[in-house]
């Protein structure tokens, strides 16, 4: 039986004495397409980074590919976290560097690549995502839009398998945002890897996403498929999704929403 | 009542978090090539912020010397010693000390906004994904760069302190270069030059320590990286002074020791 791509047991976050997260059991298959939806400061990030080895649990059992990554070091983790790419949520851009060094750090840090091949693929990666003329510019000389592809690309330069994006769409207009997700499925499409993101944006959620899954109350609710989300019984997420003021998340007990 | 003891606590287990992070930059630094062009790059970096603050507190810290050691050596007739006391006592104590506090105020401060920055802005999460690591990328080049640069900085104000003390020497006590300049040679001993040599490394490498790691475990925003701030200037001052207590003990220990083998 293959592996799953990345397997939670009883993952319970405390961070600074507050309990983030508690009782996430997670699989996600190969070739699954997750969107994580829930409200602001439910720890949608922490279980992303989570699931991307750059944060440890408290407690519980975080497997990407089998591999424990808090168990395991050199080499054989390595080998692990060079097939996972990520997108930041703020792009996390090295403003230091310019766009086409952004995307050649990971080939440089990582492969036997000599720097004419290294230039090469920074010029097909540059043109993937359509900012080609931006390779000598630096990340803060570009707009929002072309900073998120900017982003991409360099989590996408050591062709992972497994990639998470970190609300791709976040502070980007409705047609930039449109444009993004075009070009996350169309890059999935070209390399079929397994993508988790995290989103707040429903309509890109249902663009995207074969399975959604909503963080709220320190649970994970898998609420299956699009068709199965939008019927789900759930009131959270029902309010959730349809962006009513009064429900569950906003009751003034709740600690989900509250002004 | 525990409430009254908890700065304590919280001091002993900061310090507990830098050694504990000292250890894990030297266990990188062992398993791990350091890039030369990153670490010149922050040599050169830190070197050129410090040269003119270092340079003009040098020059005035010579001055101050001898405009005090004057105030006492001329009831003594003694004068003459001006030049070689006054750098004694720059090299041994003065100097080293002048120049961490300037590294903490400026590279210090620098450093830790620096990584608290790319800390708070992801780029340190970044870098762990794109499969480097960030000890290794970010954090030895400016520990090593601190402490490289601490020594040429030291020279650095050290010549202008000499310089400070002869113009003041000249124009204030009256005495000549050539006077001035004459019993430094006689009067600083390889001990008292081993010991600068000594708490300048000592304090370069707890100003690099402490910035270093505030910097890289910043949490918080924006906000964040202010507190980070903030915490590396108190730190690095109470712990230099520190430093310089445990650093003169030692030194005074070695002294003794090596006078009584010759």
């Amino acid at each position: 039986m293959a592996l799953a791509a990345i397997n939670l047991s009883d993952v319970k976050v405390i961070f600074e004495g507050s309990t983030i997260l508690e009782n996430v059991n997670l699989t996600v298959q190969d070739g699954d397409s997750v969107a994580i939806i829930g409200p602001s400061g439910q720890g949608k990030s922490v279980l992303l980074k989570i699931m991307a080895g750059l944060v440890l649990p408290t407690e519980g059992k975080v497997l990407v590919r089998g591999e424990n990554l808090s168990e395991i070091s050199g080499a054989r983790r390595q080998k692990v976290v060079n097939k996972i790419g990520m997108l930041f949520q703020k792009n996390a851009l090295f403003d230091s560097l310019t766009c086409g060094d952004n995307i050649a750090f990971p080939l440089r840090e990582v492969t036997d690549l000599d720097e004419q091949q290294i230039q090469k693929v920074v010029a097909e990666f540059l043109e993937a995502v359509g900012i080609s003329h931006a390779k000598n510019l630096f990340p803060d000389e570009i707009s929002g839009g072309m900073q998120k592809r900017l982003g991409i690309a360099r989590a996408l330069a050591l062709n992972p398998d497994l990639i998470f994006y970190d609300d791709p769409t976040a502070g980007l207009d409705p047609i930039t945002s449109r444009k993004i997700i075009d070009l996350i499925l169309r890059l999935r499409a070209q390399n079929s890897a397994t993508v988790v993101a995290v989103t707040n944006d429903m309509n890109r959620a249902y663009q995207m996403a074969s399975r959604i899954w909503m963080v709220v109350d320190r649970q994970v609710v898998d609420a299956g498929s699009v068709e199965q989300t939008k019927q789900h019984q759930d009131l959270r997420i029902q309010q959730f999704i349809t962006g009513a003021i009064r429900g569950p998340l906003t009751a003034p007990d709740s600690g989900a929403i509250n002004d | 009542m525990m409430a009254i003891f908890q700065p304590f606590f919280n001091i002993i287990s900061e310090t507990g978090r830098v050694v504990q992070f000292f250890f894990q930059m030297l266990d990188v630094w062992k398993r791990k090539s350091i890039s030369r062009d990153l670490m010149f790059e922050q040599i050169w970096k830190v070197t050129v912020q410090s040269s003119a603050t270092t340079a003009l507190a040098g020059f005035f810290v010579g001055a101050i010397m001898t405009v005090q050691f004057t105030m006492e050596m001329k009831d003594f007739g003694a004068l003459g010693y001006l030049g070689g006391l006054s750098t004694s006592g720059t090299i041994r104590e003065v100097g080293p000390l002048l120049i961490a506090f300037m590294l903490a105020g400026k590279v210090g401060a620098f450093t830790s906004a620096e990584l608290g920055t790319m800390r708070v802005t992801e780029q340190i999460d970044a870098i762990r994904c794109l499969g480097a690591d960030p000890i290794q990328e970010l954090v030895l080049p400016r520990f090593i760069a601190i402490v490289i640069s601490s020594f040429f900085l030291l020279g650095l104000g050290l010549l202008l302190s000499i310089f400070g003390g002869m113009l003041l020497g000249k124009y204030f006590s009256g005495v000549n270069y050539e006077e001035y300049l004459r019993h430094i040679p006689t009067i600083v001993s390889l001990p008292s030059i081993l010991s600068g040599l000594f708490k300048c490394f000592v304090f370069a490498v707890v100003l690099a320590v402490i910035c270093t790691h505030r910097g890289y475990s910043t949490t918080g925003g924006a906000k964040g990286v202010g507190r980070s701030v903030v915490q590396t200037a108190v730190s690095t001052m109470v712990a230099i002074v520190i430093a310089d207590w445990a650093t003169s003990l030692l030194a005074d220990i070695a002294l003794k020791i090596f006078l009584r083998s010759r």
